[in-house]
């Protein structure tokens, strides 16, 4: 499958058989091809599940300002998109160097239904948000 | 042939209005509250704050919210057990308040807060708390 991007804008695409967080650039041309993150998204038992595939709009970003890689959202706030029937369902990273109760560490860390990266992919998808190239859409398969 | 008639229609009167009652309990989330109860609910430092944010934001507890709860309450059971009486106060007085500490016991808190929180509630519970603290423990180490 092959998706464009008309606008030039950043779009995200979550590979949940690779374990991948592609980050796409609005502007190929002149930022390069898709960065690739670990990503997962290990949704604890009792929680809405995974994201089901499909694509997903951006919806706002809670900064979460002094949060560490550490810390349950990580240092670069979390991306929430537009997710039908879920509230706060986003992309952040977090507990970078912690372990679940089922020994799933760092990217691979459970989370309450969202996708999990690193702070590398939410230090680069929030500069391209703030850089003019604006955050519009997931794509989960 | 009347008398079941009526009986049909008080029944479905009835039906009607607990339907109605129950769409007047549903309350939506808006992005707002969501967004505030996301940037307090992972930073609650007491159990006093954790009820307030609970009465103000229950109806917003999904996704990353619902984790940002689970880390306040898996920190506050590991690291200030000393105010499991707070706790236990609040939890005495609604129950719903308990349901909610004792579901954010959960997979997203880190194992190290989970085996302190197994050990606090074997270990350190107070004599009138034993019926919470073994809640607490279920909820830690559900097998």
């Amino acid at each position: 499958m092959n998706r464009k991007d008309p606008l030039g804008l950043t779009w995200l695409e979550f590979n949940r058989a690779t374990g991948t967080l592609l980050v796409h650039p609005g502007f190929t041309d002149t930022q390069g091809p898709p960065v690739a993150f670990d990503a997962s998204n290990n949704a604890q038992r009792g929680s809405r599940g995974a994201w089901a595939s499909g694509t997903y709009t951006f919806a706002y970003w809670v900064s979460h300002a002094g949060d560490g890689p550490d810390d349950p959202y990580g240092s670069h706030g979390n991306h929430v998109f537009n997710v039908p029937g879920c509230q706060g369902c986003g992309v952040h990273s977090g507990r970078q160097d912690s372990c679940d109760r089922a020994n799933r560490c760092g990217s691979n860390y459970a989370t309450n239904g969202c996708i999990r990266t690193t702070d590398e992919a939410t230090d680069l998808i929030l500069q391209m948000h703030n850089g003019g190239d604006p955050l519009i859409f997931l794509w989960v398969r | 042939m009347v008398l079941p008639l009526l009986r049909n229609t008080v029944l479905l009167s009835v039906l009607f209005l607990g339907s109605a009652c129950n769409a007047q309990e549903i309350k939506i989330c808006t992005q707002a509250e969501a967004i505030q109860a996301e940037t307090e609910a992972s930073k609650l430092g007491n159990w006093q704050d954790v009820y307030s944010s609970f009465k103000r934001f229950v109806h917003c507890d999904d996704g990353a919210i619902g984790e940002g709860y689970s880390a306040a309450i898996g920190r506050m059971l590991a690291y200030k057990w000393v105010e499991l009486t707070t706790l236990s106060e609040l939890a005495t007085k609604d129950k719903d308040f308990e349901s909610f500490v004792l579901k954010h016991i959960d997979d997203t808190v880190p194992i190290q807060e989970i085996k302190m929180i197994i050990v606090n509630a074997q270990t350190r519970c107070p004599d009138d708390d034993q019926e919470l603290c073994a809640k607490i423990h279920k909820a830690a180490a559900p097998e």
